[in-house]
């Protein structure tokens, strides 16, 4: 009997023109566990992303989401995600709770004021900003009324791109310690990141990817953060063929 | 899902200071133009009752005359005040308001308003169907013109796409917030003005009237929808606020200020304005075709003299001179149809080529339609002119005849009195049904239908196109 992941890549591939993108990407995440992408710019991160969200077509191989076909039902797969960007981007002109309640009913959800206050408390955005027009918010605030978002529509499975990306160290160690909550409650969590330090502290296991290929799947509780950079950097020598800079 | 869309864009699209700004610019501007609308057509109707009155009194006070005297000292026939001509006065300032109905000539409308206003009135005229016309789509623009620009540029397209939210719903979810406030807002102005419209009219409010104010709600609600659904469309082909205001601004202008005034001009190049002169020549020929021809002259004598059976002029029953002259208006009759049904038709044709036009915006097509249910067209003003030659001509041919079989040998100086002139009544031509004059405007309303379905269709396929290029983005 197969089972059935909250996320699932099988042979995945995705090219731009002449570059690969995505390289044949096997990959599966379970609920109550955090994956966390690692690699630089163009390694194929976001791109696994997108793949998984249905916003790019796979030139083979295919992604599940909950079981889902991406490339058949993208948008069932999509109702079935939470999705965390960079940038968690709000009406301007909306106020925390009036952002978070659009998004709830888009999700054909009808919270009232109170549970959507409360949803945006337990994701840590402070009361005295909950009425204030996101206009005046900060990246680390919006990206809190992203996280209240994922967790009004309740979905089970969240990717996010660089979600912690920009963050003061503060706010990115309370959203990292959110994003542990979720995975806890039993979410299933894709992230990518290019932050070692964060992807050991968020993660359960480690997926480091260079030019689009997922060149290995460490478990980040047997690997402490220098150990991870230094097998990080040696698959970059053997990609780039020159000696890796080791950090002293 | 599409309902929170709406209700969303609502709630940014009020929290828009300009758009407020605007909106009560409007709401100033509408009362200026029904206020003013209200006016001119208050005075023109106080204006023809006065005049009618007069000119009744003077008919009807002119003492004894020769009938034939009476019918060159005359009477005018005055145009009917259309109920609802203050939503848009057309071409009625340009057109004539009255009819001079005298012997020999058929005259053509005189007193035109628009002789009579100020350098300025030459400019714009401020009216509900102007601002209808020409300053709501730009309105609708401005309210309109982020409503997708303003998602990509943000970015919060991504972020719905990935909510699961489809383009079909996007794209409905995007047009009906827009329809919401553009209709809610025209039928919230167009409503009070409409029962201010039928209650203070000048004119006699009938069902035909208020079939018309009907009629336009729907054609100027079909008209916003178009704009509406090009900003939308426009909008979506933009990824940023600024570069869709710019092409909005643009579409606009052509449509909205250039076609048209370019329609004109071309019309007028293609098919000239009579020259003035050449029309009085026209008319004094058609008017003085009898007494030019003297070898018919001499015929008709010979034809009236044997079908009585005399030898003499003197010796018929019937006053000859007056014969002649009714027989003379009915030979000008023909000429003058032919005369003024051809500069119907060169009317007709100037229409025709700035109707073309109308494959680049739907502003011509409407302003017809406008004129057309405001019974402020031309078509209005032929039907008026139409009844009045009728009118002249059964006036002509009472007086005339009155004169041929009374005279009694008297010749000019038979005289007639008040019993004749009260035979002759006051013109009492009513604005023609709607119904009748709706064949005139198939065209304009298949214009119509057409730019909403294309409109619509457009936004559409624009709408598709960005949200599959947000999402490869």
């Amino acid at each position: 009997m197969s089972t059935t992941y909250a996320l699932e890549a099988r042979g995945l591939s995705k090219r731009f023109g002449d570059t690969v993108a995505l390289n044949n990407l096997d990959l599966a995440v379970s609920g109550g566990e955090v994956i966390c992408l690692l690699g630089a710019n163009g390694a194929g991160k976001t791109t696994t992303i997108n793949l998984f969200l249905g916003f790019l077509k796979a030139d083979s191989g295919s992604a599940y989401v909950e079981g889902i076909d991406v490339s058949k039902s993208p948008l069932e797969a999509r109702r079935k995600l939470a999705y965390l960007p960079e940038s968690v981007a709000l009406y301007a002109k909306l106020s925390g709770v009036e952002n978070l309640a659009f998004f709830d009913r888009l999700a054909g959800g009808s919270r009232d004021d109170d549970q959507l206050a409360a949803l945006l408390r337990e994701a840590g955005l402070p009361d005295e900003a909950h009425h204030r027009l996101a206009g005046t918010y900060s990246k680390g605030m919006r990206q809190k009324v992203g996280i209240a978002i994922a967790m009004a529509r309740r979905a089970t499975t969240l990717l996010l791109d660089e979600p912690l990306s920009g963050l003061d160290p503060s706010a990115a160690s309370s959203l990292g310690a959110l994003i542990g909550q979720l995975r806890n409650d039993g979410s299933a969590v894709l992230m990518a990141t290019h932050d070692i330090f964060r992807a050991k502290e968020i993660g359960d296991r480690i997926g480091i990817m260079m030019r689009g290929r997922l060149v290995n799947l460490l478990d980040a509780t047997e690997l402490d953060a220098k150990e991870i950079e230094s097998i990080y950097l040696d698959h970059l020598h053997e990609v780039d063929g020159h000696a890796p800079e080791r950090a002293a | 899902m599409s309902e929170a869309i709406i209700r969303k864009d609502l709630t940014v699209l009020g929290r828009d200071s300009l758009l407020r700004a605007l909106l009560a610019v409007t709401i100033v501007l509408v009362v200026v133009s029904v206020f003013t609308g209200l006016q001119r057509e208050r005075v023109f109707v106080k204006e023809k009752t006065a005049a009618l009155e007069t000119d009744r009194s003077v008919w009807m006070n002119q003492g004894d005359r020769n009938p034939h005297s009476a019918a060159h000292f005359s009477r005018y026939a005055f145009r009917p005040a259309s109920p609802i001509a203050l939503l848009d006065p057309g071409t009625g300032d340009f057109a004539g308001l009255a009819i001079w109905m005298e012997a020999h000539y058929q005259d053509p409308a005189a007193f035109r308003r628009a002789e009579d206003g100020g350098e300025l009135s030459r400019y714009v005229q401020l009216t509900p169907a102007f601002l209808v016309l020409t300053v709501a789509p730009l309105l609708v623009f401005v309210m309109l013109f982020g409503s997708i620009a303003g998602e990509r540029e943000d970015r919060t397209l991504r972020q719905l796409l990935a909510s699961g939210v489809d383009a079909g719903r996007f794209f409905r979810g995007k047009l009906f917030a827009g329809l919401r406030l553009t209709l809610g807002g025209f039928t919230a102005v167009f409503l009070p003005v409409a029962v201010l419209a039928a209650l203070l009219t000048p004119a006699d409010l009938t069902g035909d009237a208020i079939v018309r104010l009907f009629v336009m709600y729907l054609l100027f609600a079909a008209y916003l929808v178009v704009f509406v659904a090009l900003a939308i469309g426009v909008s979506a082909i933009f990824r940023t606020r600024q570069s869709a205001f710019l092409a909005l601004t643009a579409v606009w202008t052509m449509m909205a200020i250039v076609v048209p005034r370019f329609g004109s001009d071309i019309a007028t190049s293609v098919h000239p304005q009579p020259d003035a002169r050449d029309a009085t020549v026209q008319l004094r020929a058609a008017s003085d075709v009898y007494y030019r021809d003297t070898e018919m002259r001499e015929q008709i004598e010979k034809d009236v003299l044997a079908e009585y059976g005399v030898a003499t002029i003197e010796e018929l029953p019937i006053d000859y001179g007056a014969y002649v002259l009714q027989f003379s208006e009915e030979m000008s009759e023909p000429l003058f149809d032919e005369f003024y049904n051809g500069l119907d038709a060169r009317y007709a044709k100037q229409e025709a080529v700035v109707r073309t036009l109308s494959l680049f915006t739907p502003s011509i097509a409407a302003a017809n339609l406008s004129r057309g249910v405001a019974g402020t067209d031309r078509i209005h003003q032929r039907e008026f002119s139409k009844a009045a030659e009728a009118h002249r001509r059964e006036m002509v041919q009472l007086l005339n005849e009155d004169y041929m079989y009374n005279a009694d040998g008297a010749g000019y100086a038979y005289t007639a009195g008040t019993d004749l002139w009260a035979q002759f009544e006051d013109l009492d031509h009513q604005v023609p049904a709607l119904g009748s004059i709706g064949r005139a405007y198939a065209i304009d309303a298949l214009f119509m239908l057409v730019w909403l379905v294309a409109a619509i269709g457009f936004a559409y396929w624009s709408v598709r196109r960005a949200v599959t290029g947000e999402e490869a983005a």
